[in-house]
């Protein structure tokens, strides 16, 4: 058994993700056959679909930082025992959140279903392990990469707006809903930009590791500038200012405040220039990709920046209020969300695992987790252009021609089927990356994976 | 770009935060009608909201779950009160029968009306600018 605590953060998290998309997939059935929601209510489902999918974020990233500052960049933690602590809190709370909801005690709010004493344990494991993090970095005296800025952030932030997301227990926030959903949107908003910092610093860590070891002469020259060049810094604070300033989105149409809407629309467009460099770069990494394509983790890499080009097409597009009229509260919003935390931040945290992972054995590019990369890929394609084309009738039937709830239900449930069964075939592609995945970490003696 | 400017930028840019934060708990725009609608029985209605985590299905102003209507103007569509009445006491093939008493019913109806009266979803009467910007109207005027 591997006693490395990163490594443990991995496991717990990909098991946080196998349960996770198992009541993703049945909550997706449970829109097409509603008589399921008898044998277990979707007020149950979502809050565990939820849930566990954030915490397999927060917990894949978390891994990914404990296992590469001692075993990849040198620096030895702090404190190894607090970050073993930090594995049994979260693990523990993790248990007990779960178990509240099958008992049908919540708290109520998005994201963050569970009573609101169990958010106490959250903050004090993460006050330790930012305490564990800063100190384990500080003793780095030459210039710090900008992984090292964006993990930082993504720990001093978390902090600051998850118990800002629970200002609404004070009368003050709780007695004016316009308020109490603002802020509590505000909060969600730049949670969501923690989560980003946390794996855009991974990927930029990963790419700088991966590339040094390419055995490709100009990538490994080049290797060491890319947490440290220009570039990556006006990236990182383009990031950060979207993270302060650009939640305001999600308020578009809420009777909040002219200017804060108006704030959030003016920085949301500055992803505008994240766009263009995609653009820009594209030919480049469209090469680089096929050079590096053998390697398992660069694969992960490479998908996450074709649905990063997506994602963010989609969302500069809804970001403008005009067309945020037609898609709020749509199938598009849950497109968008699907797009970042699969396409993107899973991608990036699987090229983690996999980069681990190839420490211990070596991954052939045929073999199941090729297949299953193939196959997750393909079915989140169909699935994410069934959200889209959902959302689209969804919008003009509410917005345009003013149709009822049920009207709108019939209209859209053949895409809503086509989103069910897509989302089980997603589920079978992931089992195929992750069961070998968590197979080696566990042991780590296993022959080389298929 | 240098360490210090790194840093300065940081701080400048963590200070404009924190008074934007502020600005954003204590501006007064329709928040203040939300507080003076807000009454004993609306009190006692959102925590049962919560309770019963309500916004796993449904949303509020489109915020929350889809496998329900969005309900902030449920109250004033035809026949709202009365539907609504029906459906928190029997549930329905998606909705679970929560069982709740008499009292807790009139809470939650009493919180249903409150959000009705805070503004207008999805938006009915609204103007588009040329810079893409919407303006919605979210209650009349002799409201």
């Amino acid at each position: 058994m591997n006693k490395d605590t990163g490594i443990g953060f991995l496991i717990v998290g990909i098991g946080a993700l196998f349960v996770g998309m198992f009541y993703g997939c049945f909550g997706a059935l449970q829109y097409v056959y509603p008589e399921l929601n008898e044998i277990f209510s979707f007020q149950k489902t979502r809050p565990l679909h939820v849930s566990l999918v954030i915490s397999w974020l927060y917990l894949g990233a978390i891994g990914g930082i404990y296992y590469y500052l001692p075993n990849k960049c040198g620096v030895p933690l702090f404190s190894p025992l607090m970050a073993k602590l930090h594995l049994w809190i979260f693990t523990v709370t993790g248990f007990v959140i779960i178990g509240t909801y099958f008992m049908g005690i919540f708290g109520g709010r998005e994201y963050w279903a569970f009573h609101p004493a169990l958010a106490i344990p959250i903050v004090l494991s993460w006050i330790m392990f930012g305490y564990n993090y800063f100190r384990t970095i500080l003793a780095v005296k030459t210039s710090w990469p900008v992984y090292y800025w964006m993990w930082g952030t993504g720990i001093l932030f978390f902090l600051f707006t998850f118990i800002e997301s629970y200002l609404w227990v004070f009368p003050f926030f709780q007695d004016s809903i316009v308020r109490d959903m603002t802020v509590q949107w505000k909060s969600y908003g730049a949670i969501v930009g923690t989560w980003n910092m946390l794996i855009y610093g991974t990927a930029i860590f990963l790419m700088e590791k991966v590339s040094q070891n390419s055995g490709i002469p100009d990538l490994e020259e080049a290797a060491p500038q890319i947490g440290h060049s220009q570039i990556a810094f006006l990236l990182f604070f383009l990031g950060l200012l979207n993270l302060m300033f650009g939640w305001a989105h999600h308020l578009y149409m809420l009777p909040s405040a002219g200017w804060i809407r108006h704030m959030g629309y003016l920085i949301s467009m500055t992803e505008l220039l994240i766009l263009a460099k995609l653009i820009w770069q594209f030919r480049a990494s469209f090469i680089a990709g096929k050079n590096r394509f053998h390697i398992m983790p660069f694969r992960f890499l490479m998908a996450a920046d074709i649905w990063i080009f997506i994602n963010l097409a989609l969302a500069l597009l809804i970001s403008i209020p005009a067309i945020q009229l037609y898609t709020h509260g749509t199938h598009i919003t849950v497109a968008h969300a699907m797009g970042s935390t699969i396409g993107i931040n899973t991608m990036i945290l699987l090229a983690s695992v996999f980069f681990v992972v190839g420490e211990k054995k070596k991954v052939s590019n045929n073999g199941i987790v090729a297949k299953g990369f193939w196959i997750a890929n393909i079915s989140f394609l169909v699935f994410f252009v069934s959200l889209v084309i959902a959302g689209i009738m969804k919008g003009i039937g509410v917005i345009v021609e003013q149709q009822s709830y049920q009207e709108v239900q019939t209209t859209i449930s053949p895409y809503i089927l086509v989103f069910a069964y897509s989302g089980l075939a997603m589920f079978v592609g992931f089992s195929c990356i992750l069961i070998p995945a968590v197979k080696t970490l566990l042991i780590g003696s296993e022959p080389d994976l298929a | 770009m240098s360490l210090r400017s790194k840093q300065w930028l940081y701080v400048v840019l963590c200070i404009s935060f924190l008074a934007m934060s502020y600005g954003v708990y204590t501006s007064t725009e329709n928040v203040n009608r939300g507080f003076e609608l807000m009454s004993e029985d609306v009190r006692a209605g959102k925590h049962l909201f919560q309770k019963y985590n309500c916004t796993s299905c449904h949303q509020i102003f489109g915020l929350g779950g889809y496998i329900g209507p969005d309900l902030t103007n449920c109250m004033s569509a035809e026949g709202g009160p009365q539907r609504a009445d029906i459906w928190l006491r029997n549930g329905s093939i998606r909705m679970p029968d929560f069982e709740l008493s008499d009292q807790e019913v009139a809470e939650l109806l009493a919180f249903l009306t409150y959000i009705d009266r805070t503004g207008t979803s999805p938006p009915t009467e609204y103007e588009i600018s040329r810079i893409g910007t919407v303006d919605i109207k979210h209650y009349r005027d002799n409201e």
